[in-house]
């Protein structure tokens, strides 16, 4: 009897899509400051809801002593290494390795279909590139890809350049979050806050209507807050699933 | 006139100098304490005779004018003295005698106020009812009265209104009691006579055995036996109460099952019953028919240690995101964001019917769209199935699952609750297996279950018990209309 039944959600097992692995991006828009804490909390977050994450980081190039994707889509056997139990979380340099993947985009065919293979023992794969890289990698996939506003003077206006790219080259609609930091929020100035900036930007010159989300500042023990959390889930929520590519990525 | 005054240490002893005085027709007009014992104040009979006599002589030959000139006086007398027999009352020990006096006085009173004409002659009638009255009652009733008449004076005495007011308001108090008690005589005669008829029915009365052996409430039991035609055999009498039993059991079945028609659900009930379970079946169901896009989860219980995580585990085996919503906003904020899904099920911190945050949880998943769909343990008692129903109810129509019929040592209580409180039963549940211990609700199944003989149980009555089910007025015309028999 205990044999056939491991426990009680055995069944659920015998659907076949559990462990394909999800697909979310963000947009590097020149501003790490803000946007690799905010990754940071996030991936621990997941990590801590029982997803094992894979950041592929655009923003760093492989190299010999540090190789990453384009290693990986080139030798083959790296998969053999890392197929038996996947780390909870790994940042691999994959600005080359995405590169590689846009080009075969450009030419037709599906982008994001060898990383199925690459990563299928992880439960989220993270692509953290600039918008032009993930205008050509993401069109058609319905993956709403992070951008992210900090308190940070230039913020405002790299993020705008970042969703004007996106939703013109690839119709990508971002998800809008604000991180807003304690000082900030108790400002009198409070209401004029950069995220309101670029949703006028967004409605007066795209005639779009962002939605914003505002995210409290990691706090410095790195514990993440409950607007990460539910952040978090919102971008799983929204997050295309490796299998699922295919029907999506040919019509 | 000859009144005379007696004095003794005990009202005994003076009542005994009053007989000795006047004789056996001698009538008490007034008694009260002393410093050194009870005096007691009394005439004769023949003394008030010769009175009303004269009085009403005077009465035919005086002017009205005098008449009414005397009987203010002799009012403003008489409530003097009822104030202070009321004063009285809970030394005398002719407290019976005294309350009497009391209420003729105030009668008499009233009708003074009323109407001037013919007072004299009422004031001069009144003490022989006075006085005569005590004797023809019996003593046992002097005791229950003794302390009842003083507040009633103390209230009447000062203004005549308000003791004429009083008056309907005692009638209609009165006719009330008569109501009630004519309706308890007539629920226990009927109660009577049906036990009558089911002991000389023995059909009837073994289906009722048999029912209230399965769980079914005794109302519930006598409301269908009520009806069932009296020419039938054994066989068709089982088949008929199953027959009524089971079209008054409504359920889902001429419909989709519920994970193909999809909706959004809140998984509400008490605690243990099996929310998160049943939440984790009907996602796999509908992730099974129409893939795992297509489910949304969302959890509420963030009181519960590990709630979340447990329905995180079920979404993640699932590839369905399990979502945490702390506050109405959230929960609105998620159900945008999930809009797209076909299902969406909402799992609820378990809540006891008297638990005072129930009330904010039922507040918070009052929401357009969004369906309750309680959790029902079909092994719980029938009180406490009743009980929880009652607190968990909604506008419209009341959808339920009934859960872990597999461990119901009888389905009765749960069967009766779902149609005495017209729910719709969506499904059942029979297992911990996600999600393949999950079954449409069908009527006929459930109700042959219930139906099945069980083992012997200690808790099941004897056929000579059936009377005690029914020594209680049982409120059978609460249901009886709701019954399609």
């Amino acid at each position: 009897m205990l044999e056939t039944c491991v426990n009680q959600g055995a069944g659920l097992l015998s659907l076949a899509t559990q462990t394909a692995p999800r697909v979310m991006a963000m947009a590097s828009h020149g501003n790490q400051q803000g946007e690799l804490p905010l990754l940071w909390s996030l991936c621990a977050t997941m990590v801590e809801c029982g997803h094992s994450v894979a950041v592929l980081d655009a923003t760093t190039m492989e190299s010999t002593d540090n190789p990453g994707l384009a290693q990986l889509l080139e030798d083959a056997y790296w998969r053999g290494d890392e197929s038996s139990e996947p780390l909870s979380w790994s940042v691999i340099p994959a600005a080359r390795g995405l590169r590689q993947l846009c080009n075969k985009s450009m030419s037709g065919n599906p982008a994001l279909e060898p990383l199925s293979g690459l990563f299928e023992n992880f439960g989220v794969i993270v692509i953290y590139a600039q918008a032009e890289v993930l205008s050509l990698l993401l069109p058609d996939t319905g993956i709403e890809p992070l951008l992210t506003v900090a308190p940070v003077k230039m913020s405002p206006v790299t993020a705008y350049q970042a969703l004007k790219k996106m939703l013109l080259n690839a119709k990508l609609r971002p998800t809008l979050a604000t991180i807003v930091s304690d000082t900030f929020s108790k400002s009198p100035m409070a209401s004029k806050s950069p995220d309101n900036n670029l949703q006028e930007c967004a409605m007066t010159f795209l005639g779009y209507r962002l939605d914003s989300l505002a995210v409290r500042a990691p706090q410095p023990d790195g514990r993440p807050s409950d607007d990460i959390h539910r952040l978090a889930l919102r971008l799983l929520e929204k997050a295309m699933p490796l299998n699922r590519y295919h029907s999506v990525g040919t019509h | 006139m000859n009144i005379q005054r007696f004095t003794a240490p005990t009202s005994r002893e003076a009542l005994a100098k009053a007989r000795l005085a006047f004789g056996d027709g001698t009538l008490i007009l007034s008694n009260r304490p002393t410093a050194t014992g009870v005096e007691v104040v009394a005439t004769a009979e023949d003394t008030l005779t010769s009175l009303d006599r004269s009085e009403s002589f005077a009465s035919r030959t005086k002017d009205q004018a005098p008449l009414r000139r005397q009987s203010t006086p002799v009012s403003a007398e008489s409530r003097a003295q009822v104030e202070d027999d009321a004063a009285q009352l809970s030394m005398s020990t002719l407290s019976f005698q005294d309350y009497v006096r009391e209420r003729m006085l105030r009668r008499r009173h009233e009708a003074l106020a009323g109407r001037a004409e013919g007072a004299a002659q009422e004031e001069v009638v009144a003490p022989r009812q006075v006085v005569e009255s005590p004797r023809a009652l019996p003593t046992p009733f002097e005791t229950r009265i003794q302390s009842k008449p003083a507040p009633v004076v103390r209230k009447a005495a000062p203004s005549p209104a308000p003791a004429q007011s009083q008056a309907p308001a005692m009638s209609q108090g009165i006719a009330d009691e008569l109501h009630a008690m004519k309706a308890m005589i007539e629920d226990r005669f009927n109660t009577l006579t049906w036990l009558g008829q089911a002991r000389q029915n023995p059909i009837q009365s073994n289906l009722m055995l048999k029912m209230i052996r399965a769980g079914y409430s005794p109302t519930l039991s006598r409301t269908i036996l009520e009806r069932m035609p009296e020419e039938m055999g054994a066989t068709e009498s089982v088949r008929w109460v199953m027959d009524i039993l089971e079209r008054n059991l409504k359920t889902d079945a001429a419909a989709r099952p519920i994970h193909e028609e999809g909706g959004t659900f809140a998984l509400v009930g008490a605690t243990g019953v099996g929310k998160t379970t049943t939440a984790a079946k009907l996602a796999g169901l509908c992730a099974r028919t129409h893939g795992p896009a297509s489910v949304g989860l969302i959890t509420l219980d963030t009181y519960r240690v590990g709630a979340h995580e447990q329905l995180r585990s079920y979404g993640r085996m699932l590839g369905v995101v399990a979502h945490l919503a702390h506050d109405r906003a959230a929960l609105q904020d998620l159900l945008g964001l999930l809009s797209n899904k076909k299902m969406i099920l909402i799992d609820t911190t378990g809540l006891a019917p008297s638990d005072p945050r129930k009330r904010d949880m039922l507040d918070l998943l009052d929401l357009p769209n969004v369906n309750r769909l309680l959790v029902l343990n079909a092994g719980g008692h029938g009180d406490t199935l009743d009980d929880v129903v009652s607190s968990f109810k909604s506008n419209g129509v009341q959808q339920a699952v009934l859960s872990k019929i597999d461990e119901a040592a009888k389905m009765g209580p749960a069967l009766d609750a779902t149609i005495r409180h017209q729910l719709l039963l969506r499904g059942v549940t029979m297992g911990q297996k996600v999600p393949e211990d999950w079954e449409q609700a069908d009527a006929a199944k459930l109700i042959r279950m219930s139906m099945r003989s069980p083992a012997k149980s200690a808790f099941d009555p004897k056929a000579a018990d059936l009377g005690f089910f029914f020594t209680q007025p049982a409120p059978s015309s609460t249901y009886a209309g709701r019954i399609d028999a």
